[in-house]
């Protein structure tokens, strides 16, 4: 942290590594300017690590006006590590591209798009797999004109701001996260799963994680449960964990926390799903969605 | 070795035994083995009634100290009878043209003393005057909240001690009562709270009882009173669910003792209130407490 200035300056950290940084936040949340990530095999492993190392201290990374094709973001991704499964996104994959996840209100041969309202609860990614994706990519082709922002909330922030006693109390606890939570909106409005989409699923249906979750990389401490798809702490009726819960998620929404990003297109952002989690407000007329100047377009790669 | 001299019938599923046999104006006629066996089933089922015993103060202070001895009366001795500070007067009968200070008293659910180190273990509640309706008192079970509590959340909440506070953000004990001017000094502090496991262990029956109360619990010790409400709430509504409740309809010459240690108890205001000055609706009460 100590190493981040204020504006962009110096290259950060590492002697090589090759870009600038400007923070987006308070505490969280980083631009890098001076890189091209459409030629991302010319970054140096020493910027590519910087990066990473950037990443887990400040949970997101912005990437202004980049203009990346689908090649292109699959193989920036690629340069920090291998692909998460995609699981149920795979139904969402452009043609040709199975690792990437479309997220758009575009009609298609007429049809309502079933990820139009995709985040529409606060979550991490994948934390339903035993072992959940590290991060994710998402880019913007095509942001409404007014709207379609995508927000942030800091997870070691909503942790450090605990009371020595509730962190206590949460710190032997395991949460089960599954797609099919009670409070699960994901599946609501898409299409039911397929037998081979339901085979596919069959290892992902839940897994026990860790209510605080100490960051591998960091070493430091975030609230890992998220309304999307934890309803009960390990051994706990939902009734009597819905209290505390609904809490916890009422801390994670809390504005001091958060980072709004309003989308441009060529952005990219990358998040850690270690330490943060994001929401889609729906602030834009999705009543008249399908109006050329609402269209959204986004691409999301995942990383294992 | 004689069987108990009293007999006894269930007032509910799980809560509350009335006893019959005894004759409470007469204490030193009750036999030792008799007042330990009140006290065995006084901790299995958490309150006792005993009917049609019209006692006066010294009769009814004589049966409390058969049991044991009385409780500091603390700041209730403002509200003592004449002559007897070790009674608790609970009434809506105006004084001088003034309004009782503790016509409203037991509004929260909460067990008597849980705000000191070693809280009232039991108490004893006479009933002198009783609303032609209403005026009940209602109790429930803290045993059974505790077992219904699921493995998960009684592991957490066995390490958790919790402060109960006459002061508490949520009390509403003190509404409408005159300060404590006339309170010595240092009293306030000596009675202002304490720490309580909040999962507690019954002396005499060894099963474990849900200790947090509604009108005394602000917080778990080292959480904020914010963080703790979710929790809290959700365990008071636990605590007063129907399921564990018994709900006494009081008759004159009424007594009943119950259990600080395993119930709580609480007096809806079931009686037309905005009229309390008519005389059908005049509630007359007196307790003592067991240390």
């Amino acid at each position: 942290m100590e190493a981040v200035k204020e504006a962009p300056t110096a290259p950060a950290a590492q002697g090589q590594a090759q870009f600038e940084t400007r923070p987006l936040n308070w505490r969280f949340g980083m631009e890098i300017l001076g890189v091209d990530l459409k030629h991302s095999e010319q970054l140096s492993d020493a910027s590519i690590q910087a990066m990473w190392k950037l990443l887990g201290e400040r949970g997101i990374l912005l990437f202004r006006k980049q203009g990346l094709n689908h090649d292109q973001h699959l193989a920036f991704t690629r340069r920090f590590g291998p692909l998460a499964v995609t699981g149920l996104t795979a139904r969402y994959a452009p043609p040709g591209y199975p690792d990437i996840f479309t997220v758009t209100n575009i009609k298609k041969d007429g049809q309502r798009s079933e990820t139009e309202n995709a985040a529409q609860q606060w979550h991490t990614d994948q934390t339903f797999l035993k072992v959940p994706a590290r991060a994710s990519m998402l880019r913007c082709e095509i942001p409404p004109q007014n709207g379609g922002d995508t927000m942030f909330s800091d997870m070691y922030h909503v942790y450090d701001e605990l009371s020595d006693g509730l962190k206590a109390m949460l710190e032997p606890l395991q949460a089960f996260h599954t797609l099919f939570s009670t409070r699960s909106k994901v599946m609501a409005g898409r299409k039911t799963l397929s037998e081979e989409e339901l085979r596919r699923v069959e290892g992902e249906q839940g897994a026990m994680q860790p209510v605080i979750l100490k960051h591998p990389d960091t070493g430091r401490k975030a609230l890992y449960i998220n309304e999307q798809c934890v309803d009960h702490f390990e051994g706990w009726t939902i009734d009597e964990s819905k209290p505390l819960l609904e809490y916890l998620y009422k801390l994670v929404e809390h504005p001091k926390y958060t980072y709004r990003h309003r989308w441009q297109a060529g952005d990219v952002v990358m998040w850690d799903n270690r330490c943060t989690q994001h929401y889609a407000p729906l602030d834009y007329d999705f009543e008249h969605r399908d109006a050329p100047q609402n269209h959204r377009l986004m691409f999301r790669s995942t990383l294992a | 070795m004689p069987g108990p001299g009293f007999s006894a019938r269930a007032l509910s599923w799980q809560t509350g035994s009335e006893v019959s046999g005894l004759d409470l104006s007469r204490p030193e006629g009750i036999a030792q083995s008799d007042v330990d066996a009140l006290w065995q089933l006084l901790g299995e089922r958490g309150i006792l009634l005993f009917r049609d015993q019209p006692l006066d103060h010294e009769q009814h202070l004589a049966f409390t100290r058969r049991l044991g001895p009385l409780a500091k009366t603390g700041l209730l001795g403002k509200h003592a009878p004449p002559g007897y500070p070790d009674l608790f007067q609970v009434t809506n009968i105006k004084t001088e043209g003034r309004r009782s200070e503790t016509e409203n008293a037991a509004q929260q659910w909460h067990s008597d003393q849980a705000f000191l180190p070693v809280p009232a273990r039991a108490s004893l509640l006479r009933c002198v005057h009783a609303p032609a309706l209403g005026g009940d008192t209602m109790f429930a079970n803290m045993y059974q909240a505790h077992d219904a509590l699921s493995d998960g959340l009684r592991a957490t909440l066995a390490g958790t001690r919790a402060f109960n506070t006459l002061f508490s953000t949520r009390t509403l004990a003190q509404r409408g009562r005159l300060p404590f001017s006339s309170i010595e000094e240092g009293e306030l502090e000596r009675q202002g709270g304490t720490w309580h496991p909040v999962l507690r262990r019954h002396a005499d029956t060894g099963r474990t009882a849900l200790f947090v109360n509604e009108q005394m619990t602000d917080r778990f010790e080292g959480c904020t009173v914010a963080e703790s409400a979710p929790l809290l709430d959700y365990l008071f509504t636990l605590a007063t669910r129907p399921a564990y409740q018994y709900r006494h309809r009081w008759r004159p010459g009424d007594l009943i003792m119950w259990d600080n240690r395993c119930t709580q108890h609480f007096a809806p205001l079931d009686y037309d209130f905005a009229h309390l000055d008519a005389s059908q609706n005049r509630r007359l009460m007196f307790r003592s407490t067991l240390a």
